[in-house]
């Protein structure tokens, strides 16, 4: 009970920003978490707007971004409990989710998720099967059998030990 | 509009066409009535309506009268809505929705609405069709190109910056193997800001020449296309030193901030590529078992900020302060010392703010004192980290009025029987250490003898956090010395070390500050008990006191034994709290 009393007047004294997604959604930010995206903080500069439209985010992907950023502009949690979140925060995700998130955090600017997504998206393709990758990743193969044969040949080092080979 | 039970699973579909350029607001709102005017001749109940328009939902639910056309659409559906209050519409996101979108587009293909009744999966459709003559084929055409087109190449709808970038986590060969995904992917890796070499990821030693190694890196850097780059790692077995002259070449002309250079363990070794020492644009550096590092010669490192040198064998004792003296904004040192040949280690800097330094040689030989010896000079210093696992190692340090974090494991290895020098600069480098807020303390294998703690006679203010093992004097020491610490924890000691030495007079800290103490490894020997004992009796403001037995040797019963003792110990703050594990 003394926490909700204590909270109460805290976010009043905080100021707010209102994100709209896509899909019209609207989330209420606090400015501290808001700001730790470079765009965002931009925005915020040029106008007394306190309403950011955002086209190209959906609201999945932006209630995610939004969670990211509020964990890491409390200040009462810890470097090593942020860590941990981060890791948490893209484990078990699916592909397509990261890629949502990593054009997300590109546009919005949040650097250190878009690294933690890309690097998660990497260790995802690590070791895996051209086939394996063309086929996750709905890549179409456009080269033709000859092209395609003609960089095997030329860069056969990079296939030599079927690391991301041909199943 | 599609109908679906609480499972997720799709019972029944229906399409419904308007003629007429209606807008948004109309067109969603007779999409609901016509949904709840349809549901409701079916005779369900309990049925919730979603609907991807924020707008229609916002409207109903605010109860708001709107006197237009729309307006009496909605009237519409609240009526039905009121007659049925088991219907409740919400809202749902687009994405959520896709079913419905696929559905609609389908439907245009047919001649007219229609119904399609289950099983109906999400994405391929085995649709029947009940009401109208059947166009299976090219319905099941129309929706797959519909789904497939949605999910088509979903990495390379990426913008090439991000692919670039997560393929900079990759290793330069799988970077360069994504080339075969298609024709957007062939040189994608060329524009990649990271190049990362590593001859165990070019198969096995014996296949792999050095010839071929080098021609790899060759071809890679030849269509390589970046101009700044951001890091070149390389780690390999068989390299000539010209070849490493030229790689390092071509990453140094390409402005690259981050450089780390892996050599093999085993013979020939390579001398450090002088263009390293020149470039403008390093900031981070990281060299392992690489020979040769001068002590003239040009060195100029404006940007650098942090320097890993792991195994690196220097010239003279001077090559490592000629090194430093070209590093003008060094912020972060690392040194792995793993020979003593050089003579004096020593480390000087104005602007360094971390240090780990750590020694593992075995000095047997008597050479004279002057070559295990580590003098610091960092007087910016907030960190620092010594490490030494040698027979002995003199550390001396300057002035650090500025640490605030140390770490200092010196655990020398069964070293010489009384060598008054060692202790005493021990002692000196630990009273040096007097304005850290975290010390972790850890010196063993070294008998000092009770008198010369006395020289350790310098208070530590700012001290709130104090790890420490093995010798136990250290201790009663620190309770004297540091008046504001918070946290005790007291690590493993061998038995020998275990003295405690009871303080004169109670020390300021248990006074006012000590809140919480940690035992590890507690062995139920008398004087870890006399030190317990002590803590309790005179600790006032303790909160909370932790022990753990070791997990050998004690059994159940003296842990039974130690507690009942422990806890009758008299308790100078209330509120203590003891966890005994």
């Amino acid at each position: 009970m003394v926490t909700t009393d204590e909270k109460g007047p805290l976010t009043a004294k905080k100021k707010s920003v209102i994100i709209r997604s896509c899909d019209g959604d609207e989330f209420l930010v606090s400015e501290s978490a808001a700001v730790l995206s470079t765009s965002l903080k931009k925005i915020l500069e040029e106008k007394e707007d306190r309403l950011i439209h955002l086209s190209d985010i959906d609201n999945k992907t932006l209630a995610m971004v939004i969670a990211y950023l509020s964990t890491h502009a409390d200040d009462g949690l810890s470097d090593d409990l942020k860590r941990s979140f981060d890791q948490e925060f893209v484990s078990g995700k699916e592909f397509d989710v990261l890629k949502y998130l990593v054009l997300a955090t590109d546009t919005l600017q949040v650097t250190c998720l878009c690294y933690t997504v890309a690097k998660k998206m990497a260790d995802i393709m690590k070791n895996k099967l051209v086939e394996w990758v063309r086929r996750e990743f709905d890549i179409q193969n456009d080269y033709t059998p000859e092209a395609e044969a003609e960089i095997r040949r030329l860069d056969a080092w990079a296939w030599d030990d079927r690391q991301l080979e041909d199943d | 509009m599609v109908l679906g039970d609480d499972t997720g699973t799709t019972l029944l579909c229906r399409t419904l066409w308007f003629i007429g350029d209606i807008g948004v607001l109309e067109r969603e709102s007779r999409g609901l009535l016509e949904g709840l005017t349809w549901i409701k001749s079916l005779g369900f109940s309990n049925v919730v309506f979603e609907v991807d328009a924020k707008g229609v939902v916002d409207v109903l639910q605010r109860r708001e009268e709107i006197w237009t056309k729309v307006g009496r659409i909605i009237r519409a559906s609240k009526a039905i809505l009121d007659s049925k209050p088991c219907f409740r519409v919400q809202f749902v996101s687009r994405q959520a929705n896709v079913v419905v979108h696929v559905f609609a587009r389908a439907s245009t293909s047919y001649a007219s609405p229609t119904i399609w009744v289950e099983p109906l999966d999400f994405v391929w459709y085995s649709v029947l069709r009940r009401t109208q003559k059947p166009f299976f084929g090219f319905i099941m055409e129309k929706t797959k190109q519909y789904c497939r087109k949605e999910s088509i190449d979903r990495l390379s709808a990426l913008p090439d910056d991000i692919l670039c970038h997560i393929l900079s986590f990759l290793p330069t060969k799988l970077s360069v193997a994504t080339s075969i995904l298609s024709r957007r992917w062939r040189f994608l890796w060329a524009h990649v800001p990271n190049l990362d070499f590593d001859s165990e990821n070019h198969g096995r030693e014996s296949k792999i020449d050095e010839r071929s190694f080098f021609d790899i890196i060759y071809r890679v850097m030849s269509l390589y296309k970046v101009e700044n780059m951001d890091t070149f790692s390389l780690c390999f077995i068989r390299m000539s030193q010209s070849q490493l002259e030229t790689c390092i070449d071509a990453a140094v002309i390409r402005n690259v901030k981050n450089i780390s250079l892996i050599a093999p363990n085993n013979f020939p070794s390579v001398s450090l590529p002088c263009c390293i020492l020149t470039c403008k644009t390093l900031v981070d550096l990281t060299l392992y078992n690489i020979w040769d590092m001068p002590m003239s010669g040009d060195i100029s490192l404006p940007a650098l900020k942090r320097l890993c040198l792991d195994s690196v064998f220097y010239d003279t004792a001077g090559s490592l302060p000629h090194l430093l003296s070209g590093c003008p904004v060094l912020d972060e040192l690392i040194v792995e010392r793993t020979d003593a040949d050089t003579g004096c280690f020593y480390i000087s800097s104005p602007t360094l703010k971390r240090l780990m330094f750590s020694s593992y040689f075995d000095n047997t030989d008597e050479f004279e004192r002057e070559a295990y010896t580590v003098e610091i000079d960092t007087p910016a210093l907030s960190y620092l980290h010594v490490y030494s696992r040698t027979r002995y190692e003199y550390v001396s340090v300057g002035s650090l009025t500025s640490l605030i974090e140390a770490d200092v494991d010196l655990e020398y290895v069964s070293p010489m029987e009384t060598d008054d020098l060692l202790f005493r600069s021990t002692l000196e480098f630990v009273g040096r250490l007097c304005n850290v807020k975290c010390l972790k303390l850890s010196i063993g294998w070294m008998e000092v003898p009770d008198s010369e703690f006395s020289a350790l006679n310098v208070k530590f203010h700012n001290l709130t956090k104090l790890e420490i093992a093995p010798d136990w004097r250290f201790i009663s020491n620190f309770l004297e010395n540091a008046d504001n610490l918070e946290v005790l924890m007291i690590r493993t000691a061998d038995e020998y070390l275990k003295y405690w030495i009871e303080p004169k007079q109670v020390p300021t800290c248990l006074l006012l500050h000590l809140g919480t103490v940690r035992i590890d490894q507690f062995g139920c020997t008398e004087p870890e008990f006399n030190m317990v004992r002590y803590i309790l009796r005179n600790a006032k403001v303790l909160k909370r006191m932790e022990i753990y037995t070791e997990s050998h040797g004690i059994d159940l019963k003296e842990k039974f034994v130690a507690l009942k003792i422990i806890s009758l110990f008299q308790r100078g703050s209330e509120a203590c709290e003891l966890a005994f594990h």
